[in-house]
C-alpha cells in the first residue's frame, strides 16, 4: 500500500445521537477534527482513530481513509452512566423501568393541586436474580418552600425492596419544593426543583457512596484514619425531567428525547457543547413532552464564550409559555441580554405572584429580591446580575454552602441555612 | 530567564484518608522537571513539598503534618520576590505548579481547584489555592509562561470555599496578556481523580500524573522534536480510556492552540521512546508480517515465530498484514507494552 498523502478523501461519520460528540485522531496521536452528531471532514488518507463520547463513556473505532473513496463509521449508540433507567445506559434495569412508569398513574399523595411531583430512587448497582440489600430511599424528604417536610420517602414512598428502587408520586401546588436527602456521614444535602401547572416533574435519583473519613483516634485511639461510607441518593447527578401526567404522548419518541436530555445535562454539567442545535432551531421538541430538554439546551448555549443571544432569546420566549414564570426561564432571559421583564402596558411581568422574587420594599426603582432560589447553579448567577438576595432568604443562606460541579444547585444545609429568619428587615 | 517548579505530593493526610500514590507522582514529575530532555529546569530551581521531606517521623496530632498551605506559600513568595522581599518582575520565564493529592473544586463559577495540605482536618479544612495562586502570577505578569498541573479530586468537599491566598493584588495587564497558559486537572467538575497500580512496575500511581508522563516522554511531537502542550493534550485524552477505563471523565485540560507552550524539546538525534508490541496471528506459524504506518509506507517486515512477533514502534496509529494470508488489522502503539490480535 502507498498512499498519496497529497489528495484528501472525505472521512464521515454519524453518531446514533445528536449530543454524542465526535472527535477525528490522526496517525500521530493529534487531534484533526472535532463534531457533534455527525462530521464530514476531508482528510489525508491514511489510518485515523475516531472517538464518540456520550456523557463520561467513550468508543473508539480505528479507520482507514482510502484514497478517492475516504470511509464512512456510522456507530450505533453509546451506553453511558444516568440515574433514570434509561433503555441503552450503563445502569438500566427492567424492574426499575417498571417503577418508572408508575408516574403515569395517578398520584397516591396529595399535597396541594394544579401540578404533580414523582420522586424516584434506585440503586443502579443491584445484580441481577440477588435481592438488594440497601435502602436507597433512606433519607429523602421532599419539603414546601418553607422547608415543612410534605412526605418522606421512607414512610409516604411505595418501594419495591427487593430491587432497590422507591418511589412518591404526589399532587402540589405549583411552585418550589425542597428535595432534602440526609446522607448521615456529610449533613442534609438539598435542592430546589419548581413545579409547574400543567406538569408533572419527574426527579430521578441514583444512590452514591457518601464518604466520610473519622479521623485517626476517634474510637480506637491507636487505629489509622477510618473511611465510612453509605450509599444515598446523590441529588447532583439527578435526571429531571417535565413531563405531561398521564405519560408522553409518544413513548418512543420520548425515551430518545430523555436520553438527549440525559446527555445535554451531563455536557452541560462538564462544560462539554453538547447542545443538539439543529433540533433547537427546527424547534421540534420545544412544545412536545420535554421543555427541560430545551432548558438545559439553552444553557449549554449559555454557557459558550460567544453564545447565540438571538436563539437565547428564542428559546427563552418559547420556553416561557411552556413554563411561566419558571426562575430558569426568566434567568435565561438575563443571558440572552435581555434584562428581567420590562414592564408592559405600566404592568411589570416580573412574575411576583410565583412567589420566588418580590417587589423591592424601597419601591419600583430599587431591584426585585429574590427569594427561593432557581434550579440550576447558572441561573442563580444570572438572576443575581439582575435581583438581590432578599435578607435573611433561603437563597441568601444557601450561598455559602452550595456543592460544586452539578447544574443544578444544590447545597449543604448548616446551622446558617435552617436558621429561619426571625426578624424582619430594617 | 530562568524556569522555577514547585512540586507537592501529598500522601499523608492523617485528618482525611491516606493517599498511597501523590508522593510518587510528585517525585517523578519533579525528576522529569529536572532531566535535560524533560522539562530543562536546574533542580535547585525545583522546590519539593512531599510528604517524604518532613515524615517520618510520624506527627503526633493530624494538625502538625506537613507540608502545610503557609508552606507552599513561603516558596512561592521566595520564587517571586528577591532577598528582601520585593517583587521580582519579571520573575523567570517559566513557573510549574504541580499538586497531587486530595482536592476539591471552588463553588464560584470559575473552574477552581485547591488540594488540601497534610494538615487538613475536617474541622479545618487547610488547603492551597492552586488555580488562584497560578492566577494570581498570570495576572501579575511574572512569568512568560504558567504551568499548573493538579492531579486531585474535584469532589472531596470538606469546604467549597477556596480560600484567597494572603498576596498584595499586583496587575500588570500588558504582560498578563501575553502570558501562555497550560492548565490541567486530573479530573473534570465534581468528579473524581483516581490512583491505581500503573506501570512497568505496577506501584500505585495517580492516572493522570502516569499518563502525563507518558505523554511528556512519548508524544509524536514536531518533525523537529519540540512536543507542544496541544501534543500532550492529545496524547493524553487519546490514551485515557485505555488506562482509566471507557466511563471515567477525562481530565480537563485547557491550552490555547494558537498560545501553545513548548513543554519537552528531544534532539532530533533522541528517538522517540517507543512501545513493545506483541503481534499475535493464532495460525499464522511462521508468517511475515508487515507493519504499515498512518500515512501508509512500511516501517518494518518480521517474521513470526508460531504466530507471534514482538516490534518495537513509536506511539501512534498503525496497520499489521500478515502476507499471504488477507489478514490484517489496524491497532495503536501506545504506552510502555500493546497487544494486537489479527484476526
Amino acid at each position: 500500500m502507498s498512499i498519496s498523502r497529497n489528495r484528501k478523501a472525505p472521512l464521515r461519520v454519524t453518531a446514533a445521537e445528536e449530543a454524542t460528540e465526535i472527535f477525528v485522531i490522526d496517525s500521530s496521536l493529534s487531534r484533526v477534527a472535532s463534531g457533534m452528531g455527525s462530521l464530514d471532514v476531508q482528510v489525508r488518507p491514511g489510518i485515523y482513530k475516531v472517538r464518540l463520547r456520550s456523557g463520561a463513556s467513550m468508543e473508539d473505532t480505528l479507520v482507514e481513509v482510502q484514497e478517492g473513496d475516504g470511509a464512512t463509521v456510522a456507530a450505533r449508540p453509546i451506553a453511558f452512566q444516568s440515574a433514570a433507567p434509561l433503555p441503552g445506559t450503563l445502569t438500566t434495569h427492567e424492574p426499575h423501568q417498571a417503577a418508572w412508569a408508575r408516574a403515569a398513574d395517578p398520584p397516591s399523595l396529595h399535597w396541594g393541586s394544579g401540578a404533580s411531583l414523582f420522586v424516584m430512587v434506585r440503586d443502579p448497582s443491584i445484580v441481577r436474580g440477588k435481592e438488594s440489600r440497601t435502602e436507597p430511599w433512606a433519607g429523602i424528604t421532599v419539603q414546601d418552600a418553607e422547608g415543612r417536610t410534605l412526605g418522606a420517602m421512607d414512610k409516604e414512598g411505595e418501594r419495591m425492596q427487593e430491587v432497590g428502587v422507591g418511589w412518591l408520586h404526589a399532587e402540589a401546588d405549583p411552585g418550589m419544593h425542597l428535595i432534602c436527602v440526609d446522607t448521615g456521614l456529610s449533613g442534609v444535602q438539598c435542592m430546589a426543583v419548581h413545579l409547574c401547572p400543567g406538569w408533572q416533574t419527574q426527579v430521578i435519583l441514583s444512590t452514591a457512596s457518601v464518604r466520610r473519613s473519622a479521623p485517626a483516634g476517634e474510637g480506637d485511639a491507636d487505629a489509622a484514619p477510618k473511611q465510612r461510607s453509605v450509599r444515598r441518593a446523590a441529588l447532583t447527578e439527578a435526571a429531571i425531567y417535565y413531563g405531561r401526567p398521564g405519560g408522553a404522548r409518544d413513548p418512543a419518541q420520548s425515551q430518545e428525547l430523555l436520553r438527549l436530555t440525559e446527555l445535554v445535562r451531563q455536557g452541560l454539567a462538564q462544560g462539554r457543547p453538547t447542545a443538539p442545535l439543529a433540533e433547537v432551531k427546527s424547534g421540534r421538541w420545544i412544545t412536545t413532552d420535554n421543555p427541560m430538554l430545551a432548558l438545559l439546551t439553552a444553557y449549554v448555549e449559555a454557557a459558550k464564550p460567544k453564545p447565540d443571544a438571538r436563539l437565547l432569546r428564542s428559546l427563552a420566549k418559547e420556553l416561557a409559555a411552556e413554563l411561566p414564570g419558571h426562575p430558569d426561564v426568566l434567568a435565561l432571559q438575563v443571558l440572552a441580554g435581555g434584562g428581567i421583564a420590562p414592564k408592559r402596558k405600566g404592568v411589570s411581568a416580573i412574575p411576583y405572584a410565583s412567589g420566588w422574587v418580590a417587589p423591592n420594599p424601597s419601591g419600583p426603582s430599587g431591584r426585585p429580591w429574590l427569594l427561593q432560589p432557581p434550579m440550576l447553579a447558572a441561573a442563580l448567577s444570572a438572576l443575581l446580575q439582575a435581583m438581590d438576595p432578599a435578607p435573611g432568604s433561603l437563597v441568601q443562606r444557601i450561598q455559602e454552602s452550595l456543592l460544586p460541579g452539578a447544574p443544578w444547585l444544590v447545597w449543604r444545609r448548616t446551622a446558617a441555612v435552617r436558621m429561619r429568619s426571625a426578624q424582619s428587615a430594617r | 530567564m530562568t524556569d522555577y517548579a514547585i512540586v507537592v505530593g501529598i500522601d499523608l493526610y492523617p485528618g482525611i484518608s491516606p493517599l498511597q500514590g501523590a508522593q510518587r507522582d510528585a517525585d517523578e514529575f519533579a525528576a522529569w522537571l529536572a532531566l535535560p530532555e524533560g522539562g530543562g529546569v536546574d533542580p535547585a530551581n525545583v522546590a519539593r513539598l512531599t510528604t517524604g521531606c518532613f515524615h517520618p517521623p510520624m506527627p503526633a496530632r493530624a494538625s502538625q503534618a506537613q507540608p502545610t498551605a503557609d508552606q507552599f506559600r513561603d516558596r512561592f513568595t521566595d520564587i517571586v520576590t528577591d532577598d528582601t522581599g520585593r517583587v521580582r518582575t519579571p520573575a523567570g520565564r517559566r513557573l510549574t505548579l504541580y499538586f497531587s493529592g486530595h482536592g476539591f473544586m471552588g463553588n464560584t463559577t470559575a473552574i477552581e481547584r485547591a488540594v488540601y495540605s497534610a494538615n487538613a482536618t475536617t474541622l479545618a479544612p487547610d488547603h492551597i489555592a492552586a488555580t488562584r495562586y497560578a492566577n494570581w502570577a498570570v495576572r501579575a505578569g511574572l512569568f512568560d509562561e504558567l504551568v499548573l498541573i493538579c492531579d486531585a479530586c474535584a469532589d472531596l468537599s470538606l469546604t467549597t470555599s477556596i480560600a484567597e491566598p494572603i498576596l498584595m493584588p499586583l496587575v500588570n495587564a500588558a504582560r498578563a496578556a501575553r502570558v501562555r497558559t497550560f492548565y490541567a486537572y486530573a479530573s473534570p467538575a465534581g468528579a473524581k481523580a483516581r490512583e491505581k497500580p500503573l506501570g512497568a512496575d505496577k506501584q500505585v500511581r495517580g492516572i493522570f500524573s502516569y499518563l502525563l508522563l507518558e505523554a511528556l516522554r512519548q508524544a509524536p511531537g514536531a518533525d523537529d522534536g519540540c512536543v507542544m502542550a496541544t501534543h500532550v493534550r492529545d496524547y493524553i485524552h487519546n490514551a485515557w480510556p485505555d488506562i482509566a477505563g471507557p466511563d471515567v471523565l477525562p481530565p480537563t485540560i485547557a491550552v490555547e492552540p494558537a498560545r501553545d507552550l513548548l513543554m519537552a524539546r528531544r534532539p532530533p538525534t533522541v528517538k522517540q521512546p517507543a512501545t513493545a508490541v506483541t503481534l499475535m496471528a493464532v495460525g499464522a506459524g511462521a508468517a511475515e508480517v508487515v507493519v504499515l504506518g498512518g500515512n501508509g509506507k512500511e516501517c518494518l517486515t518480521t517474521t513470526m515465530a508460531g504466530g507471534q512477533a514482538d516490534v518495537s514502534l513509536p506511539a501512534g496509529l498503525y496497520k499489521a498484514v500478515v502476507q499471504g494470508t488477507g489478514r490484517s488489522t489496524l491497532f495503536q502503539a501506545i504506552g510502555e507494552v500493546t497487544r494486537v490480535d489479527i484476526p
